[in-house]
């Protein structure tokens, strides 16, 4: 079973009606949804390691048993400044050469990085990565889209919405309750071991 | 509690509307704190305290009630801060569902997003789900 956590920095459901991504659109009326939720001040890193290093002792860090896609090591996780072709067309070529023996987790960057420098068309770039979301879910059974935060709110690096997205195969965790980002890294290993 | 994707019509009977008031205004007058000047062309956060005297300060009013669990209260959310900007006469206010359950459920709010729109204090009208901006504003102008 091909498995993917895709995770998109910036993505907020809040232009979904304005910019209209249809794949993401028929997504949200067929599969399971949530709100993510991750208070400000966001960081890149610590936010992406409360998925990937899970704080449980029962638990596996993802960073051990998955294929990271775009997730750098530490010490260079915000240094990431690839053009959005060039970080969209890496992404999708990564994805196509996985042997899938392991479960994948994929990191885009360029929405996020677009918004906070003002930069570029907001819808054509929710029209790009809608693209590419097809093309990669198309090919997999089991997924969650997520996003660690909405929208930047500023250029500052830490400063988006604290609402985030929640797209997936699996139900989330609690009904009426907002996921926090280590809900997501136990929802995955869910998916992982089919419990 | 259901999340509702789809457009519906809530028309409220004459009757109901009057047994609904009644009890809102119980549930305000109880916890009531007041909310100073209420001005058009902004989203007001809404709770027991100070719902009644938004509702008094404009002839229209509309209130979107919503739950930080509910997704698509995320995508109706800045169609409704637009249209706050676009009818200043117009009140709008946001309620959060699990900070006002008895609110909602005095004005027979069962499914996240509700936008009910009031008229002189009385709600008169309401879309279930998150639907495009028309939809919402068609049934608006009705009221202006």
């Amino acid at each position: 079973m091909k498995l993917i956590l895709l995770g998109i920095d910036g993505l907020s459901y809040t232009s979904f009606m304005k910019c209209t991504p249809a794949f993401l659109l028929h997504l949200f009326k067929t599969v399971h949804r949530g709100v993510v939720f991750n208070k400000r001040p966001q960081d890149h890193m610590r936010s992406w390691m409360e998925v990937l290093k899970v704080k449980n002792e029962e638990v596996r860090d993802l960073i051990e048993i998955a294929e990271l896609i775009n997730i750098p090591s530490n010490e260079y996780f915000d240094v990431m400044e690839n053009s959005t072709m060039s970080e969209l067309n890496t992404l999708v070529k990564s994805i196509s050469r996985l042997t899938w023996r392991r479960p994948a987790i994929a990191r885009i960057t360029v929405l996020d990085r677009s918004l906070h420098r003002g930069k570029g068309n907001k819808c054509q770039l929710y029209k790009l990565i809608d693209s590419v979301i097809e093309g990669i879910i198309n090919e997999v059974g089991c997924f969650i889209i997520f996003s660690p935060f909405g929208e930047p709110l500023s250029g500052s690096k830490e400063d988006h919405e604290e609402y985030g997205v929640y797209l997936s195969t699996r139900p989330r965790p609690r009904e009426r309750d907002t996921l926090k980002l280590q809900d997501i890294a136990f929802t995955f290993h869910r998916l992982i071991t089919g419990n | 509690m259901k999340e509702r994707g789809d457009l519906m019509n809530e028309d409220f009977e004459p009757e109901v509307n009057e047994i609904l008031n009644k009890k809102l205004k119980k549930i305000i007058r109880e916890g009531r704190e007041g909310t100073g000047e209420v001005k058009g062309g902004k989203i007001y956060h809404l709770n027991r305290g100070n719902i009644l005297d938004f509702l008094n300060s404009f002839k229209v009013a509309v209130i979107d009630f919503w739950a930080e669990w509910c997704p698509p209260c995320f995508l109706i959310s800045p169609i409704i801060e637009e249209m706050a900007r676009d009818y200043p006469d117009v009140g709008f206010g946001k309620l959060n569902y699990d900070e006002g359950q008895d609110i909602a459920y005095s004005l027979g709010v069962m499914n996240l997003p509700t936008i009910l729109m009031f008229k002189h204090g009385k709600p008169v009208d309401g879309v279930i789900g998150a639907v495009p901006r028309y939809v919402i504003e068609s049934k608006l102008r009705r009221l202006l």
